[in-house]
C-alpha cells in the first residue's frame, strides 16, 4: 500500500507537532506549512491526499487557501479538514457548503482527526 | 319740560295740517262752485234771451215767473230786463229785499255785444254777485237787454263731507303716529338687544331695563337719549375687547417666543428629528437632520419623506408604522443614510403624534446617531472572537498532547517528554495570559490601584536587568547599560512600572536573534525621567508600529509570529506608563532593530521627617 500523504498547515507549532506524531504513527506522509501560502506551493507541488488547516494565520489564512484551492480540485480532489477556534456561524455554513471539506473545532482530539481521514480516504479507495 | 314743549309742538303741527288741509278743501269746493255759478248764469240767461222782448210785458207772465221760482233755489238774486229806452220790464229781487242792483253794476249795453253773454262781479256787503247779460231781440232787432245776478251760497265748514273727511284723515294721522312708533321699534330692536347683551354682565341692567319703556313712554327725545347711553355702553365695551385683543397679542408674543425657543432647541439638539404630517410629508426638520443629510431647509419641508431620504429600509419601516394612536410606544429600525458615509449607523426611532381630539396628527421620528456603539459592539465582537482563539490554541495543545500520552500513542520516552513539556510550557501560556487580560480589565475598568511612592531609580533599574539578565545570557544577548551618575528619585508604583519595563526588555530579548546585543539606559531629562530599549532584533515595518498597542494585535513577520505571546504586553505596559502621566515612544526598522523611549514625568515629593 502507497502511504498516503497529510499535509498540515497551522502557524502553531505545538498543533502541527501533535498531528505529525498521530499520523506519522498511522503511516501517513507528512508535510508541514505555518502559513497559507507555504501550503498552497506544498499543494501543487506534493499532490497531498489530505490538508488540514488552521485559519487564523500569519500571510495566507485557511479561507483564502480553500478558495485557492477551488481550481485544483476541479482537477484532482483531495480532503480539506479546517480546524479552527472560531464560532462565527456564517463562516461554518461557508466552509460545510464546500466540496470535501470538514471543519472541526478547537479543542480536537488527534484521534477523531484520523478517523476522519481515514473514513475520507477508504470510502474513496 | 322739554317732553311738554315738544308736545305742545306737536299738536300745534297736528292742526295746521288739519287747517291747511280744511282750507284746501274749501277753496277747491268753492272753485267748483263758482264755475256752477258761470255755467248756470250762462244758462239762465240764454234761456231767457231766446224769448223775445214783447213776451215779458205785462204782469202775468208765466214763464218768467217759474224761471225765477226754480233759479231762486240755485242762488238767483235779481233779474232785470229792460228795453232800450231804459223802460223796466221786469225787476225784481229776491234774496236781498230793498236793495237795487240796477246801478251797481255795468248794465249791458246794446250795440256793444254781440250775442254772446256778459258776465261781471259785484261785490256785495255778505259776498259776491254775479251778474250775467245778454241783449234781448224783437223781430231780428235788439230791443233790449237781461240781466240777472247770481250768488253762490256760503260754503259750511261743518258739512257731513267735511266732518268724514277730518275724522278720515285723524285716523291716518293716527294710524301713521302708531305705525311709525312700531317702526321705530323695529328699528331698534338689534341695538337694544346689543345693549341688553352688553349689559348682561354689567351693574346698568335695570336702567337697561327702561329701555322700551323709555321709549314708548317719552318718545323720541327718550329713545335718543337711550341711543346715547347705549352708545356710551358700546363705547366701554369696544374698550374693554380692545384690552383684551392686547391681552390676546401679549400672549400670542409669549406663544410666539416659546414656539421659538423650541425652535431653537430642536435644531440645537444632538440628534435628528423630523415630524412627519399625516400623509408622511416632511413638516418639521432640524439643522442636525439637514446637516447630515446635506440638504437646504426649502428642500425638505413638505416633501415627501421618500424624497428627502431615500433609503428604502428607513421608508418601509416608517410606511409600517400605523396610524393609530393607539400605538404610543416608539419602534426602532437602525439603517445607514446613503446620503451619507454608509459607515454612519443611525437608530430611527417613530412615535406617532396625535392632538386633543385623539386623532392622528403625523409622526416623530428621532435619528440617534449610534455609529462608535455600533464600532464598540463590532470591537467587543472581534475582541472576543481573539481572545477564544488565544485561549483555545493553548487549551487545544494541552489536550490533545495528553490525548496521545494518555492512549499510549506514543512509546518514545524522548516525545514521551517533549509532549510533558509543551502541555506544561502551554499550560504556563495560558496562565499568562489569563493574568495579562486581568490586568488589562482592572486598568480598563479603572479598579487597578496604584501605589504611588517614592522610587528609587537605580533600584528599579537593578530590578529590570536581574529579570531578563537570564534569557538574554542564554542568547548570547549582550546588554549595555547606560546610567547616569544620580540615580533620580520619582513617584510611582515600582511594581506597575517594573513589570511594564521587563515586558518591553522581554520583547527586546525574544524578538532579537542570538549574538544580538540590547541597550538598557536611564537618563534625566528636566522634569521627566526616561528608560530607553533599544536592541538589534527583527524589527517592524511601519505597518506595525501604528497597532503594536492594540490588543492583541501580532505582527505578521514570521520571525515574530513565531514566538509565544499574548498580544496583551505591549497595551498593558502603555496602559501603566499612561496612568503615571507619561508615554512610550517607539522607533523601528525592518531587520535593523527596535527603539522604545519611556518616558515618565518626575513629581514632586516630600520626605516625612
Amino acid at each position: 500500500m502507497t502511504s498516503k500523504s497529510v499535509l498540515i498547515v497551522d502557524d502553531d507549532v505545538h498543533i502541527r507537532r501533535v498531528l505529525e506524531v498521530k499520523l506519522k504513527k498511522y503511516g501517513f506522509q507528512i508535510l508541514m506549512a505555518a502559513n497559507g501560502q507555504a501550503a498552497l506551493d506544498l499543494i501543487i507541488e506534493k499532490k497531498p491526499d489530505v490538508v488540514i488547516s488552521d485559519i487564523n494565520m500569519p500571510i495566507m489564512d485557511g479561507k483564502t487557501l480553500c478558495k485557492k484551492c477551488d481550481p485544483l480540485k476541479k482537477e484532482r480532489t483531495f480532503l480539506t479538514i479546517i480546524i479552527t477556534a472560531r464560532i462565527d456561524p456564517h463562516e461554518k455554513n461557508w466552509i460545510e457548503k464546500r466540496q470535501d471539506t470538514v471543519l472541526m473545532e478547537k479543542p480536537f482530539s488527534p484521534m477523531e482527526v484520523l478517523n476522519v481521514i481515514q473514513s475520507y480516504l477508504g470510502d474513496s479507495a | 319740560m322739554k317732553t311738554k314743549a315738544i308736545n305742545v309742538f306737536l299738536v300745534l303741527v297736528f292742526l295746521t295740517g288739519l287747517f291747511v288741509v280744511l282750507n284746501y278743501q274749501i277753496s277747491i269746493e268753492k272753485k267748483k262752485l263758482t264755475k256752477d255759478i258761470y255755467t248756470k248764469g250762462k244758462h239762465l240767461v240764454s234761456l231767457i234771451a231766446l224769448r223775445p222782448i214783447s213776451s215779458f210785458e205785462g204782469d202775468q207772465n208765466y214763464f218768467l215767473r217759474t224761471l225765477v221760482e226754480y233759479s231762486s233755489k240755485e242762488g238767483l238774486v235779481y233779474c232785470y230786463i229792460t228795453r232800450e229806452n231804459g223802460k223796466k220790464l221786469v225787476s225784481f229781487v229776491l234774496t236781498h229785499p230793498g236793495q237795487d242792483f240796477s246801478d251797481c253794476s255795468e248794465i249791458y249795453k246794446i250795440g256793444t255785444t254781440s250775442l254772446a253773454y256778459h258776465s261781471s262781479e259785484i261785490e256785495c256787503s255778505d259776498g259776491r254777485i254775479y251778474e250775467f247779460s245778454k241783449p234781448l231781440f224783437e223781430n231780428g232787432e235788439p230791443s233790449g237787454a237781461v240781466r240777472i245776478g247770481l250768488m253762490i251760497e256760503p260754503v259750511s265748514i261743518l258739512t257731513k263731507e267735511r266732518i268724514s273727511l277730518v275724522g278720515m284723515l285723524s285716523f291716518f294721522i293716527i294710524a301713521s303716529i302708531i305705525l311709525v312708533y312700531f317702526g321705530i321699534l323695529q328699528a331698534i330692536k338689534p341695538i337694544n338687544s346689543l345693549f341688553s347683551k352688553s349689559t348682561s354682565s354689567s351693574p346698568n341692567a335695570a336702567a337697561n331695563a327702561d329701555l322700551v319703556g323709555l321709549i314708548s313712554g317719552e318718545g323720541i327725545h327718550g329713545m335718543v337719549s337711550e341711543i346715547q347711553s347705549t352708545m356710551g355702553l358700546l363705547k366701554k365695551q369696544l374698550n374693554n375687547i380692545e384690552s383684551r385683543n392686547k391681552n390676546l397679542s401679549f400672549q400670542i408674543g409669549v406663544v410666539k417666543f416659546q414656539k421659538n425657543q423650541i425652535q431653537n432647541i430642536i435644531n440645537k439638539i444632538n440628534y435628528g428629528i423630523i415630524i412627519l404630517d399625516v400623509q408622511d410629508n416632511v413638516i418639521q426638520i432640524n439643522d442636525y437632520m439637514l446637516n447630515n443629510i446635506g440638504k437646504v431647509r426649502e428642500d425638505a419641508i413638505d416633501h415627501p419623506l421618500e424624497e428627502v431620504i431615500t433609503d428604502p429600509t428607513l421608508n418601509h419601516f416608517i410606511s409600517q408604522q400605523e396610524n393609530i394612536v393607539e400605538h404610543l410606544t416608539s419602534h426602532q429600525v437602525e439603517f445607514s443614510i446613503a446620503e451619507l458615509k454608509e459607515t454612519y449607523v443611525f437608530s430611527v426611532t417613530c412615535a406617532v403624534l396625535s392632538g386633543e381630539d385623539r386623532q392622528v396628527a403625523g409622526k416623530l421620528l428621532t435619528f440617534n446617531d449610534i455609529t462608535s456603539q455600533k464600532e464598540a459592539e463590532k470591537n467587543t465582537i472581534a475582541f472576543v472572537a481573539h481572545l477564544s482563539h488565544e485561549l483555545m490554541t493553548p487549551l487545544t495543545t494541552i489536550q490533545s498532547y495528553s490525548e496521545m500520552l494518555m492512549d499510549g500513542e506514543i512509546e518514545d520516552t524522548e516525545t514521551q517528554k517533549e509532549f510533558y513539556n509543551t502541555i506544561n510550557k502551554e499550560t504556563e501560556r495560558l496562565t499568562r495570559l489569563i493574568k495579562d487580560l486581568l490586568s488589562l480589565s482592572r486598568i480598563e475598568m479603572g479598579s487597578l490601584t496604584i501605589n504611588k511612592d517614592i522610587v528609587m531609580s537605580e533600584m528599579l533599574f537593578n530590578d529590570c536587568i536581574v529579570a531578563i539578565e537570564g534569557s538574554a545570557k542564554k542568547k548570547g544577548i549582550t546588554i549595555e547599560k547606560h546610567v547616569p551618575d544620580n540615580f533620580p528619585s520619582f513617584m510611582g508604583d515600582k511594581e506597575l512600572l517594573k513589570g511594564a519595563i521587563i515586558n518591553l526588555l522581554g520583547n527586546a530579548v525574544k524578538y532579537t536573534p542570538e549574538k544580538g546585543e540590547l541597550v538598557f539606559g536611564l537618563r534625566k531629562e528636566e522634569d521627566v525621567i526616561i528608560f530607553d530599549i533599544s536592541d538589534t532584533g527583527y524589527g517592524m515595518s511601519q505597518d506595525d508600529l501604528g497597532h503594536i498597542f492594540e490588543k492583541f494585535y501580532r505582527s505578521s513577520n514570521p520571525e515574530v509570529a513565531d514566538k509565544q505571546g499574548t498580544g496583551l504586553g505591549l497595551s498593558i505596559a502603555s496602559e501603566i506608563i499612561a496612568l503615571h502621566g507619561g508615554q512610550i515612544d517607539v522607533q523601528s526598522e525592518l531587520g535593523r532593530g527596535t527603539y522604545f523611549i519611556i518616558s515618565i514625568p518626575l513629581e514632586e515629593y516630600y520626605i516625612d521627617q
